[in-house]
């Protein structure tokens, strides 16, 4: 038995308080609380009658408790104190006097039907219709009623709250109070009426009208909290004081005053650089500001935040610190990325990438739903990410950061990405190919894709030429596309093609040098094509077009097939004479650069244009002396003559005398050739020159030179020579060498040594491998396939 | 203008037909006779939202359109105080609850 005596701090007090919570808790399924409540209630004064049902239930499911407990005769006991209270009651019928009590033993789910059914034959409860309207409104419960009588005053009354429970819902409480206004002052709705004008008069600040409706709201009214706060804020004086400002708040939800305290935090905590504070004040203001979607809020002031880091207001660590704090909750895929790429791109000027990157996420996910509309939005990011994947310059990191990425924006086919073994660029190119194929008119994806794809080795001209293609029709009106697209096509020898892109690129830039050159290379092309067809009417158009264009850089080349093709014509004079009198008062270098071409155009062209075995002695002479006299007049011009050299004269080379000859040009070449065109020349000089002669001139430049980058490339090609002329390098005085070279200076030295060609790389093995491990020349590496 | 979605009191997900609805029912709440500037404030947030492609653009062409953090924070404090809608009776209750 329970102990009546006992003295009970707070909870339920009252018959009513007490019976109510009895049924809660036992609903609730704490039967023996259920017991204590209706022992108590029994203790002051409520008729057993009206506890038996209840009292019928809670034993019993005592019963349930201690059964399951293992504790049988407890239980028995139990079930047998619910039979004294007789069965649940379902066949007892309330009276007019306990109905309020029945209901009160009742599901809360039943009590609206049970009340209807008593309505039938016994009059209106005014206290029981006031707990079941309040029932009806925290439940809403509205469809119950239409167990009620057609002509009932209770009915109807909930009618007229149903219908203002929309704007009440929705805030708007003086519309809401308007629409309660039919209820009669006995209504059993009446309480929430004036709980509608008190909160409608509070927003409007008339603290004397808060008062005035809350004069009839009973103490036990649902909302005990809310109508304490509008009670304390309608106390004279009240409204000036802070507790009752931020209780109402704080319970109402967020206001005016709040979004603007807020607001101090964050400014005080970007001026005090508190990145703590900032974080936590970042959440709380977004979620002032907007409570539907703080996080997109939230991205706004990170990427507003960024404002004062570039006013610098805020260090950069703070500022990344904060963006930590204020999104742990980690809410947003994008607030994911968002925090994952600062960790690997953490360096200067990714920012703007990262914070655009975030938002462009975020905007699809939002703004686009259906995958197919998120083409446009998704390929900005696509170039956007594979602008900082290519220029943030550390390969390996980016490579499974770009695959993490991809991982994480979610949409992306792995499968193309993983093909590329360990290739970052390979990532990025396929990055750029999807965005260019949904967003076509994308010009800096263009962009970024042939640049790509121009420094991939090796090289893929098809692929290259179709994304230039590509670009050239997406971007109309850029020369470029279309340039590139010529040189490819001269490339593999489709001079018709290549014509064809330079008229396009003519008509954008008319005046771009490159646009002339390669309409000279392309005519050039033609007329050797058509010269070796026996075609040579239609080869001297082709010379004369590119006569037309020519500039100082391409006349030896075009005087020099003007002479062949001049030698090919039915009775035209001899090769040998058709070059003397093309090139009569001729630059000497351009006399030797065209007796170059000659050389090589006969050697290796098939030509309908023979040259006597003294013709093509006294040429090679002829060439010989246009370079002694370059060496005399216009040593800036040997490198430009001589770079092609090896590949005229390659043939030839086992030809002693040729030999002798090529010696004597090479001593004299090496000697007169300026500083700054040396490095042209060297790798063809450490091939075809003598060695000795080569070690030499190497060794007179550097005590010459003051230039430390000039000194250590001619240290390599000197290191070179001496290995190519089995003499013991030592590979640890090699790699101390390579080892000097400061980062700075490494792209000269690095591009020197990629000069130099297979066989003489090879034989560097393994010492050059070691040391060009050091600088990952990973375009050695797939040319000479070292590793 | 930072936060049109604030401004119209919508979710960043409400579809046209819920963004034009708001419209309509703060043009009718802020009529341009009674309250220019709020009629300019929601017209302006509504030209960003109306349709699929105006978010797009809103969206992407660039997050903020401020000179300075304080210019933004301040938009931001505006548009929130201007958008702010007392709770109804359903966050009353639940706040109760708790």
């Amino acid at each position: 038995m329970g102990r009546p005596n006992r003295k009970r701090k707070g909870g339920p007090q009252t018959k009513e308080e007490l019976i109510r919570h009895a049924g809660g808790r036992l609903a609730a399924g704490y039967a023996k609380q259920a017991l204590d409540s209706l022992r108590l209630a029994q203790f002051k004064g409520v008729p057993t009658e009206h506890l038996d049902q209840l009292f019928h239930r809670a034993y019993l499911a005592r019963a349930e408790e201690l059964e399951a407990r293992g504790l049988r005769e407890e239980a028995e006991s139990a079930r047998k104190n619910a039979a004294l209270h007789g069965s649940a009651g379902g066949d007892r019928e309330p009276t007019a006097d306990d109905i309020l009590p029945f209901l009160h033993t009742q599901p809360a789910d039943s009590r609206l039907a049970t009340y209807a059914r008593h309505l039938r034959s016994n009059p209106p409860s005014p206290d029981a219709e006031v707990m079941l309207a309040d029932h009806l409104v925290l439940n809403r419960c509205w469809e119950q009623l239409d167990a009620f009588p057609d002509a009932c005053q209770f009915r109807d009354d909930a009618t007229v709250m149903a219908s203002a429970s929309e704007p009440l819902d929705r805030g708007d409480w003086e519309t809401g109070s308007r629409a309660l206004v039919p209820l009669s002052p006995e209504s059993a709705f009446r309480h929430w009426r004036a709980f509608s004008v008190a909160m409608a008069a509070h927003i409007q600040g008339d603290v004397p009208a808060v008062a005035k409706a809350l004069k009839g709201l009973p103490s036990d009214f649902p909302l005990r909290s809310a109508t304490k706060v509008l009670r304390a804020n309608a106390k004279p004086g009240a409204a000036e004081g802070m507790a009752a400002r931020s209780d109402m708040e704080r319970l109402l939800g967020v206001g005016r005053r709040s979004i603007s305290k807020r607001a101090q935090v964050v400014r005080r905590a970007v001026e005090e650089a508190k990145t703590a504070q900032l974080g936590r004040a970042l959440r709380e203001f977004a979620k002032a500001v907007d409570a539907h979607s703080p996080s997109v809020t939230r991205l706004r002031l990170i990427r507003a935040l960024y404002l004062a880091v570039e006013a610098g207001q805020l260090d950069e660590d703070a500022y990344w610190n904060a963006i930590s704090r204020g999104v742990s909750e980690r809410e947003t895929e994008c607030v994911e990325f968002l925090v994952y790429c600062q960790s690997l791109f953490k360096r200067q000027g990714s920012l703007d990438y990262l914070t655009d990157l975030a938002e462009l996420f975020y905007a699809i996910k939002q703004a686009f739903p259906d995958d197919s509309d998120r083409r446009v939005a998704r390929a900005k990011i696509l170039a956007k990410l594979a602008e900082v994947v290519h220029s943030s310059g550390d390969w390996i990191l980016t490579y499974s950061a770009a695959e993490d990425i991809c991982q994480i924006l979610g949409d992306f086919d792995f499968e193309s990405v993983e093909k590329y073994a360990r290739s970052v660029r390979s990532a990025a190119i396929d990055l750029l190919r999807r965005s260019v194929a949904e967003d076509p008119a994308n010009a800096a994806a263009h962009k970024q894709l042939v640049v790509l794809l121009e420094s991939r080795f090796p090289r893929k001209n098809s692929e290259l030429i179709s994304a230039y293609e590509h670009y050239a029709d997406a971007v109309p009106g850029d020369p470029g596309p279309w340039i590139a697209l010529a040189e490819l096509r001269l490339g593999s020898n489709a001079y018709r093609k290549a014509e064809a892109a330079l008229e396009k690129a003519r008509g954008y830039a008319s005046h771009d040098r490159r646009v002339s050159e390669l309409m000279v290379a392309a005519s050039l092309l033609a007329a050797k094509r058509n010269l070796q067809g026996g075609r040579l009417a239609l080869a001297l158009r082709d010379l004369s077009n590119a006569e037309s264009v020519v500039n100082p850089r391409s006349e030896p080349i075009v005087l020099a097939w003007k002479a062949i093709a001049s030698s090919a014509e039915a009775k035209g004079p001899s090769l040998l004479a058709a070059y003397e009198r093309t090139l009569d008062g001729a630059s000497p270098s351009a006399r030797a650069k065209a007796a170059c071409i000659v050389w090589n155009a006969i050697q290796l062209i098939d030509l309908p244009v023979p040259i006597r075995p003294k013709d093509n002695y006294k040429l090679l002479k002829l060439f010989h002396e246009a370079i002694l006299d370059t060496c005399k007049t216009a040593p800036a011009d040997l490198a430009d003559v001589v770079e092609p050299m090896p590949i005229a004269f390659n043939n030839v080379a086992g030809t002693k005398i040729v030999s002798l000859l090529l010696d004597d040009l090479w001593d004299s070449v090496l000697r007169a050739v300026p500083d700054r065109d040396a490095l042209r020349i060297f790798p063809a000089a450490v091939e075809f020159a003598d060695l000795e002669v080569l070690r030499g001139e190497l060794a007179r430049r550097l005590t010459r030179t003051q230039n430390k980058t000039y000194q250590r490339i001619l240290l390599l090609y000197s290191a070179s020579v001496k290995y190519l002329l089995g003499e013991e390098v030592g590979a640890s005085r090699f790699r101390k060498l390579i080892n000097s070279i400061p980062s700075n200076e490494i792209k000269p030295v690095r591009a020197a040594a990629e000069q130099l060609s297979v066989p003489v790389a090879a034989r560097f093995v393994p010492t050059l491998a070691i040391a060009l491990k050091q600088f990952e020349f990973d375009l050695l590496d797939s040319q000479w396939d070292l590793f | 203008m930072i936060c049109p979605h604030v401004i119209l009191g919508l979710r960043c997900d409400a579809d046209d037909a819920e963004i034009r609805q708001r419209y309509l029912e703060l043009v009718r709440a802020h009529p341009p006779s009674r309250d220019p500037d709020g009629f300019k404030l929601v017209a302006k947030a509504y030209g960003m939202l109306k349709d699929r492609a105006a978010r797009v653009q809103s969206e992407l062409s660039g997050p903020v359109q401020c000179d300075s953090f304080e210019d933004a924070l301040a938009e931001l404090e505006r548009a929130a105080n201007w958008a702010w809608t007392p709770p109804g009776l359903r966050e009353i209750c639940a706040a109760e609850d708790k």
